[in-house]
């Protein structure tokens, strides 16, 4: 009996792989090759003709100025935003600086925060009714245009570049600065000649990543831009407004090829020039650190840490003022109205964001980790290029995602828009690339001789799968679950073009409220989503805790003798 | 240059890593600091390095104060551990660093590292990146940057660790004979002792953040002061013997119910029945026919030029005796009776006795 259900699993494992190896080459093919190809074809046809007419339309008339637009508001953001997050990398990895915590918080903070909500805060202070400049300072102006979008985008993607380069520069051997200085190297030179070299492929990265971000973002241009319009927001209106399928699909492949030669770029060039030492520098224990900052450079850049730290946490205070404000801008008295007609007509959006946050963080990493798998156990030639379209989701804009997802799903027998499924499912594409490599990375390290190992031991393979892979991979698992979760709350790129009212999410009902001039609904609901979303990530901390809390559990009462009987 | 360093304290965290530390390199020799790791020798390298900032105590370099310079005023220069090399930089770019920040002009340059190159016997590797070399190549670029400069003093911070053994040995040797050819007054970490011995004139043995001993390699291993710096240079036995009389010039000790007559040491007078620390070398044990111990050979250990044994005493279960025996000596098999004698045991200081010390 035993013997049998033993064959019958070994039989079982064979037939997933088999399902394995036709699947996923499917999906990628089907819902990363498809679509793209789908926003190509189309921006190259009119009606059943081939035709040049939109690119016409976007080099060769007005519109070619928001080529212009974006090259401006893309180029000076990246630029600040890296330069920001430099500063802050900095202080936190190479100073004794006493608000690290804080600054980690505001980062975090950031990255929680769907892009826009610091738009709305930026309305609510220095719009026309802004709260600075016209309640306080009694101004009748509009700090409206190019220059808020920089700003905004800035603060918003300083934190991302923080995130990666502080990663960098903590890794990067503290001798080799100390060494410089022992040399005779002044501050500045050794900052000069071997930090920032040495950080340089990690700039880059983050300088890339937030480029596209931006690239990628159409919510501030339009909440914050006034008439300035840039590509991204171009395409949203081409789609929403006009339902000109064509040029926003001209537009779309505008913006997919710089990101997509960006991440081949990163690929190629990047790929092996990280210098990075193996272990994390140790921290506290020295008490040297603060040497490669001077004083005054270290005194200039807390000041801009702090700065940033503050007007962080103002977003969030006036978001939640905005929240209990009776009318912004006209009547500052303490009002619940916002929040309970939130609560009483937004309580669908509410549950369909957690429900569909869930389903992503469930579901996109299994994806991800399948095909990491899946990849690493495939020799043939089609492997190179199925591992290309899986991390090709993470070159492809949100807004382009999702109206390539209109152009390929809105016919028999791909009849999908309109449905909670699409919604959940270009999520789940967007978030294949993290989690396929976080899966490789772990696969990496494996490489097969634990498998073997398993295989040696007497192991069927379906045992060597359940005992040996699985919980190797957990860990990528948990990664690829918190970030899925976090994006799939916030995200609103690719599924704005998705969603129908039945399957309205949060983020998109901010969206809604803050463009319809409704700020204290839109603080509302941003409020409920930063609250649910911290919330949601506790419940995963605690979730993730379950099997160690488990384990104490279980051992107390082995302790205490209850399982004593069993083996006796 | 002579280095001195006057009662240096740094204290991490209410940790004291060094403890009230004084010592001297004369004029262009190497000493040595050795001890377990968390001893504080690093610290201390640090210290003289100007990367960390003594809570208390002074560096003095030729006469001057320099505890306040920062690294990159000091004329000091420290090999690293992992060597530190800009792995940014190909080996020419990185031993020329340090000219370059004193904005030295190229040709000069360009001699001062040839020089270096052809010292270190690396000439034919210039051009090479830091990641195509072997960890003894790495090495030598690690002191051809430091020399390169001209330092008054070299810092060696456990330069040998990454290399296998005995490349280890050879690289020591180099660096001992660098040392002597440019006559740079130069302070080793390790905690390998048998480095420190090959290596340097002057030997400071280490434990807690305090210096337990000083002197030269021969002083150190003849002479062990404490039972810590017997047992942590080179190989020893302890045993422990009560103290039968006393007096200025000897004292008489029994050790596995023989007496036997030794120096008193840094201490006025023992009192009888006073359990002592009493230490020999495995190789200050001579087998004799009459020796007036008597053992069982438990081990036989082949290293080569010695033979170590391993020896039960007779009527003492706990008690393991070490004897090294050289080529050309009688091999003892298992299990044979042995009589022995030994010669220049010593009483130690043991641990956790502070006021022994002279």
């Amino acid at each position: 009996m035993e013997e049998k259900l033993w064959h019958l699993k070994d039989k079982l494992t064979d037939l997933l792989f088999l399902g394995m190896a036709l699947v996923i080459p499917l999906i990628l093919l089907t819902f990363v090759l498809f679509p793209v190809f789908k926003v190509f074809l189309a921006s190259f046809m009119e009606g059943d003709q081939l035709s040049l007419v939109f690119y016409r339309e976007l080099f060769l008339t007005g519109k070619v100025k928001l080529l212009g637009n974006t090259l401006l508001v893309n180029g000076l953001s990246t630029l600040f935003a890296s330069a920001l997050g430099l500063a802050l990398a900095l202080v936190v990895a190479r100073s004794s600086w006493p608000g690290k915590n804080i600054l980690n918080f505001a980062a975090i903070l950031h990255i929680i925060s769907p892009p826009f909500v610091s738009a709305i805060v930026f309305i609510m202070l220095f719009g026309r009714r802004g709260f600075i400049t016209s309640n306080l300072l009694g101004l009748d102006v509009n700090l409206i245009g190019w220059g808020a979008i920089v700003f905004l985008q800035t603060l918003g993607n300083a934190s991302i570049a923080y995130l990666i380069m502080v990663n960098v520069l903590k890794r990067i051997d503290k001798n080799l600065e100390r060494s410089a200085l022992d040399l005779g190297a002044s501050r500045l030179r050794v900052f000069f000649t071997v930090t920032l070299p040495l950080m340089l492929p990690g700039i880059t990265a983050a300088g890339l990543l937030v480029f596209t971000n931006i690239l990628a973002d159409f919510g501030t241009p339009i909440l914050v831009g006034g008439g300035f319009r840039v590509l991204a927001s171009e395409a949203y209106i081409q789609v929403i407004a006009r339902h000109n399928m064509g040029f926003a699909a001209a537009l779309c492949m505008v913006l997919l090829v710089p990101c997509l030669s960006i991440v081949l770029l990163e690929k190629l060039a990047l790929g092996n020039r990280l210098y990075l030492s193996s272990s994390l520098s140790q921290e506290g224990r020295d008490g040297e650190k603060e040497q490669i900052l001077s004083k005054p450079v270290l005194a200039a850049l807390s000041f801009i840490c702090f700065v940033f730290a503050f007007l962080t946490f103002a977003e969030v205070a006036t978001l939640v003022i905005g929240a209990f404000t009776n009318i912004w801008g006209y009547d500052f008295t303490f009002s619940l109205r916002h929040l309970t007609s939130v609560w009483e007509q937004g309580f669908r959006s509410i549950k369909n964001s957690l429900r569909f946050a869930t389903l992503v963080a469930l579901f996109g990493p299994f994806l991800g980790i399948c095909t990491a798998y899946f990849l690493q156990k495939s020799k043939n030639f089609s492997r190179r290029f199925l591992e290309f379209l899986a991390i090709l989701p993470y070159a492809v804009p949100g807004p382009v995602m999702g109206i390539s997802y209109i152009l390929a799903f809105n016919s028999y027998p791909l009849l999908l828009t309109g449905t909670f499924f699409i919604v959940v499912f270009v999520s789940i594409i967007r978030e294949l690339p993290i989690s396929f490599n976080a899966g490789k990375a772990v696969l990496h390290q494996v490489t097969g001789s634990l498998e073997q190992a398993s295989t040696d031991l007497g192991s069927n393979r379906w045992q060597t799968l359940t005992r040996v892979v699985l919980p190797l991979m957990a860990p990528a698992y948990r990664v690829g679950m918190v970030h899925a979760f976090i994006h799939a709350m916030i995200t609103i790129g690719a599924i704005i073009f998705l969603i129908t009212p039945r399957n309205k999410v949060i983020t998109f009902e901010i969206f809604t409220a803050v463009n319809s001039g409704r700020l204290g609904e839109g603080a509302a609901f941003a409020l409920f989503l930063i609250i649910m979303t911290l919330a949601g990530l506790g419940v995963f901390h605690l979730v993730s805790k379950m099997p160690a809390i488990w384990k104490i559990i279980k051992e107390r009462f082995t302790a205490y003798g209850i399982r004593a009987k069993k083996y006796n | 240059m002579e280095l001195e360093l006057k009662n240096i304290t740094k204290t991490y965290n209410e940790l004291v890593a060094v403890d009230n530390v004084s010592l001297k390199v004369p004029s262009g020799k190497i000493l040595a600091l050795v001890g377990p790791s968390g001893c504080g020798k690093t610290t201390i390298l640090r210290v003289v390095a100007g990367l960390i900032t003594p809570d208390n105590g002074q560096v003095i370099l030729d006469g001057k104060d320099i505890t306040r310079l920062l690294a990159n005023q000091r004329p000091t220069v420290t090999v690293f551990q992992d060597y530190a090399l800009f792995p940014h930089l190909n080996v020419f770019d990185n031993i020329a660093y340090g000219l370059k920040t004193r904005h030295i002009k190229g040709k000069e340059i360009r001699r001062r590292v040839e020089e270096v190159l052809s010292l270190l016997k690396i000439t034919e590797l210039k051009k090479r990146r830091i990641h195509e070399l072997s960890g003894g190549q790495q090495q030598r670029v690690a002191v051809a940057r430091s020399l390169v400069i001209n330092p008054q003093v070299i810092l060696f911070d456990e330069p040998l660790s990454s290399l296998d053994a005995k490349l280890r040995v050879e690289m020591r040797e180099e660096i001992r004979r660098i040392q002597q050819q440019t006559g740079i007054t130069a302070l080793y970490v390790t905690h390998d002792q048998e480095e420190a011995l090959a290596v340097a004139d002057q030997v400071a043995v280490m434990k807690e953040g305090h210096i337990e001993q000083i002197g030269t390699p021969q002083e150190v291993y003849d002479k062990p002061w404490t039972t810590f710096v017997g047992q942590f240079i080179g190989w020893g036995n302890l045993f422990k013997g009560i103290v039968t009389a006393n007096s200025p010039e000897e004292v008489k000790v029994n050790l596995w119910g023989k007496k036997i007559s030794l120096k008193p040491k840094g201490k006025n007078g023992y009192a009888p029945q006073e359990t002592v620390e009493v230490f020999f070398r495995p190789e200050k044990v001579i087998p004799q026919k009459e020796g007036i111990w008597e053992a069982q050979v438990q081990q036989r250990y082949f290293y080569g030029p010695t033979t170590r044994y391993r020896l039960q005493m007779e009527g003492y279960p706990d008690s393991i005796v070490l004897m090294d025996l050289f080529v050309g000596d009688r091999v003892y098999e298992p299990g044979e009776k042995i009589r022995f004698d030994i010669r220049d045991a010593s009483i130690l200081i043991p641990e956790g006795y502070k006021d022994g010390k002279d």
